[in-house]
């Protein structure tokens, strides 16, 4: 009986075997892929010069001056929504009066490749859309400024020597 | 005899377990960027050791083939590249850009044999973002056999 019984476990174990031999092998990976939220915007601190000249005897206004930053606004997001990058010119503390006027914009983007108000006639404006729908990506830009209207009697040098009135220029990312 | 019986039949059931891929890892691996301007994730990478393991019982051939396929519930477009790569062979691509190419071959080998298996996963932020402040999660069902 046991030796019967032994004869026909047997007989199953190979009968198994070829099965197994018969069937390919397999086995599966779960594989999660997560991509976290992120946004990163950098923009080179190195500061920019403008300077205002006049030529001609008589004038009474400052010729404007322009500048383009070389590739220093870098800018990534990863969102389904679209993201805008806010300015804000703060003047310096130690500024003198001056009736200044400065511009800015993220060259060929904002608004119809125009320059952006963000100081006028001396006064700093409010955060304003200085690029606005932009979507998902990486981005290296260029930034111009323009300094303009300024004119001789609101915007002085000191005494037979230059003077220099600065800004600093923030940045903001903000949902669109 | 029972004694015996018992002892040839777990012999019989571990031959048949050993001579097997690794089943059912979980994965994850993270798409991430740290650079202000960077347009492309930085690629991830996961490394299963041993994850195939094949010896000769069972086997009448020298020789096996690998060969592996994705499966996936409907995901949001996305342009996620998936390649894998059994040790000593080349990357091969799973998913390109988003689309699964379905079964593909990663490699014949003697065996026995026992290799690691690496998947490699890469992105653009245009084409696979994450849905407004969340993480988005991809999860793809990876299913590896081995044929004569």
């Amino acid at each position: 009986m046991k030796k019967r019984l032994f004869l026909m476990v047997l007989g199953m174990m190979l009968l198994v075997s070829m099965a197994a031999m018969a069937l390919d092998d397999a086995g599966n990976d779960i594989v999660n892929i997560n991509v976290p939220y992120n946004v990163l915007l950098d923009v080179d601190d190195t500061s920019q010069s403008l300077s205002l000249e006049f030529d001609t005897a008589g004038d009474q206004v400052y010729k404007e001056d322009s500048i383009y930053t070389n590739n220093t606004l870098k800018f990534s997001h990863n969102s389904s929504n679209n993201r805008k990058v806010t300015v804000q010119a703060v003047a310096d503390a130690a500024n003198d009066p001056n009736d200044i006027s400065l511009q800015a914009m993220v060259v060929g983007k904002w608004p119809d490749s125009g320059l952006l108000t963000i100081v006028y006639q001396g006064n700093d404006k409010n955060a304003r859309d200085l690029w606005t729908n932009v979507s998902a990506g990486g981005y290296t830009e260029s930034i111009r400024y323009k300094a303009y209207d300024a004119t001789l009697a609101g915007t002085t040098a000191g005494n037979e020597v230059d003077r220099t009135y600065s800004w600093e220029i923030l940045y903001t990312v903000l949902g669109d | 005899m029972y004694k015996k019986l018992y002892i040839l039949i777990l012999l019989f059931i571990l031959a048949l377990l050993y001579s097997s891929i690794s089943y059912a890892n979980s994965i994850g691996l993270n798409l991430v960027f740290n650079e202000a301007g960077d347009d492309r994730y930085k690629t991830a990478s996961y490394t299963i050791i041993d994850a195939l393991t094949v010896t000769e019982d069972g086997y009448t051939a020298n020789t096996i083939k690998v060969y592996a396929n994705v499966f996936s519930e409907d995901l949001v477009d996305n342009d996620i590249t998936l390649k894998l790569q059994l040790e000593g062979e080349e990357r091969k691509v799973l998913i390109d850009k988003g689309n699964p190419v379905g079964q593909i071959l990663l490699g014949e080998f003697n065996i026995p044999c026992k290799k690691n298996l690496t998947y490699f996963v890469d992105a653009t932020l245009a084409g696979t973002p994450v849905d407004n402040y969340i993480n988005n999660p991809y999860v793809y069902n990876i299913i590896l056999s081995i044929a004569q």
